[in-house]
């Protein structure tokens, strides 16, 4: 399998190359085109209770495509996968350690990563981030995609985090619901909740948030 | 011995951290990556803390700050504490005491917010209740002659009103005989009742005082005590102005502090969202036993029979199951204490005083004959 993040940063697209037999798991709706040579699978996201459990209270897709290259010989497959926002994607390796996805960031993985759903506290919920997030574990490559820019930052000690703006973090990461400031500043200096993100570990952020623009469109409607 | 998957964090390594496979010694903790490197952990250095996104990541430290071995895996705490020497055993029971006190504050804060929220469900209640009286003190008559206004052309949608003077003289007799048994700023106000062709038996009235009967009501009614006893019961609603005070509940904290800042136009927009005739003619329960019981004394006091209500609400009952009647009855058959209310109403006729009782002009049997066209 060859892989490679095209038009980054603003429009980046997954463009991958399968040899025959390969497979690459891909969120629901992300393929954008691929080659006759394929074969699309649908199957549950992550089992099918963890699927509807993420389905309804992650607001994720209920099922995930695996597209492998079906024929044989020299032939080969290609598949351009593409994310919702316009933004950044980066490749993350796992090598038997996993990483915790906020909704929506995942795009692709290869088919020896395992797909589970992680209980993400009520904290979670408060911060407006959902009850169960998505988990990727074992050993592969998990590609996912942000609005904006995307920023790798390691955590030692605690950092501030305005909800919406986290993507993945990895299991050692602590993470707690808290005011951006007082009562008052927390609310009417238009912060509301943060993410108290408290390390050891790393974070990938993206610089921008779907809701900030989102409320920022409805200014206009 | 077991093995537990893991990590450790090193910033020697390329990435700073990998996977590793965690064994527990009694000289330590011992951490293998896949490419062969060892680290170990020295019992006597140990240092144990849990942490993590899920709350049950174990690191594992020592004296070098930049080493840190960290696993989720169940059992490798315990481990620790069985099997490594006694300095990591007195780590391992060090934060198990540390876990338990966590945990117990967890639950205390839980306990804590529980009782909060229970006391605010139990309080908030009868504060919102003063809030919405002192409210809609507030709120000059007019506006509910205004809001009524608003809602009239709604009443139209039921039906045709009926002009023959037989039907829309009764319905203007029985309210003008109850008229002057009202507060004096109600009977002040602009009552007027209007005879609409439905077959629904309803009748209902607006803030302001405009009422509205529909055909079905008189055609169904055994005499004209409960024809009175229902627009008794409605003129109640516009005496204690129930159709705002449903409106301001409603409209909750933000109609509040509109009404204390003196500007109804969030009013008047709720009202065009909901539409008007349905908010300002849904009641409460509360509301609907207020009406009743005001309702009957006043029927009395206007020398009509007050057992004409209990009568009408069991005649109400035993038609109920026809499809017509059971949309018209929203008002009375919403609510589930029905006979509750037939008995409240009993227990008070006794002690009212029944007034005079002048002939009528007009009779309901005159009415129904215009109804049907004769």
């Amino acid at each position: 399998m060859e892989s490679e993040i095209l038009s980054r940063p603003a429009f980046a697209h997954l463009k991958v190359r399968l040899n025959p037999g390969e497979t690459i798991t891909a969120e629901s709706g992300a393929m954008a085109s691929m080659t006759t040579t394929t074969r699309l699978t649908a199957r549950f996201n992550g089992g099918f209770f963890g699927a509807v459990l993420r389905k309804i209270f992650g607001g994720e897709s209920l099922f995930v495509n695996d597209i492998t290259c079906a024929v044989g010989g020299n032939a080969s497959a290609e598949v351009i996968l593409t994310q919702p926002t316009p933004g950044d994607m980066i490749a993350l390796t796992l090598t038997g350690n996993s990483l915790f996805l906020q909704s929506g960031a995942y795009v692709a993985s290869t088919g020896e990563v395992k797909l589970s759903v992680g209980w993400a506290g009520f904290g979670s919920l408060l911060g407006g981030e959902g009850l169960f997030r998505l988990k990727v574990s074992g050993t592969g490559t998990v590609w996912i995609g942000g609005y904006g820019a995307i920023t790798p930052r390691e955590i030692q000690e605690e950092l501030i985090v305005d909800s919406g703006h986290l993507i993945a973090f990895e299991p050692t990461i602590k993470i707690r619901s808290g005011l951006a400031g007082g009562l008052f500043s927390s609310f009417f200096g238009g912060e509301g909740i943060v993410m108290k993100v408290t390390g050891p570990g790393r974070i990938y952020l993206q610089t921008r948030n779907i809701e900030g623009l989102a409320s920022w469109t409805n200014s206009f409607l | 011995m077991s093995t537990y998957l893991g990590g450790v964090f090193d910033d020697a390594l390329p990435e700073g951290r990998a996977a590793a496979t965690i064994t527990v010694w009694r000289h330590g903790v011992e951490a293998r990556l896949e490419a062969g490197k060892v680290y170990t952990i020295r019992s006597e250095v140990l240092r144990l803390e849990r942490g993590g996104s899920t709350g049950r990541m174990l690191f594992i430290r020592g004296q070098d700050p930049r080493l840190t071995l960290f696993s989720e895996a169940p059992g490798l705490l315990e481990e620790i504490g069985t099997t490594s020497g006694l300095e990591a055993r007195n780590a391992v029971a060090t934060l198990t005491a540390e876990v338990a006190k966590t945990r117990r504050a967890t639950l205390s804060l839980w306990l804590i917010a529980a009782a909060v929220l229970v006391v605010l469900g139990l309080v908030t209640p009868p504060l919102f209740r003063v809030a919405v009286d002192g409210a809609v003190g507030q709120l000059p008559l007019s506006l509910d002659v205004k809001l009524g206004d608003l809602a009239s052309s709604e009443i139209t949608s039921f039906g045709p009103a009926i002009t023959d003077e037989r039907a829309a003289g009764l319905a203007t007799e029985i309210l003008e005989r109850l008229r002057p048994h009202l507060p004096p700023d109600i009977a002040a106000l602009d009552l007027k009742i209007t005879v609409i062709e439905s077959a629904e038996v309803n009748a209902f009235a607006l803030p302001g005082g405009r009422m509205a009967v529909l055909s079905g009501l008189l055609k169904r009614a055994d005499d004209v005590n409960m024809v009175a006893a229902v627009f008794a019961h409605e003129l109640m609603h516009v005496r204690h102005r129930h159709g705002i005070r449903a409106l301001v509940q409603s409209a909750g904290v933000l109609a509040l502090v509109s009404v204390v800042f003196g500007d109804a136009t969030g009013i008047v927009a709720l009202l065009a969202q909901g539409g008007v005739l349905a908010t300002l003619t849904h009641y409460g329960r509360e509301h609907e036993s207020q009406a009743d019981l005001d309702g009957v004394a006043l029927t009395a006091a206007a020398g009509f029979d007050p057992a004409g209500m209990p009568a009408f609400f069991r005649k109400l009952k035993e038609i109920a199951p026809s499809s017509e009647v059971q949309e018209a009855l929203s008002w009375m058959s919403s609510h589930p204490s029905h006979e509750e209310r037939i008995a409240a109403i009993e227990a008070l006729i006794p002690s009212l005083t029944r007034g005079e009782d002048p002939p009528m002009n007009h009779t309901l049997e005159a009415a129904r004959a215009a109804l049907r066209g004769e």
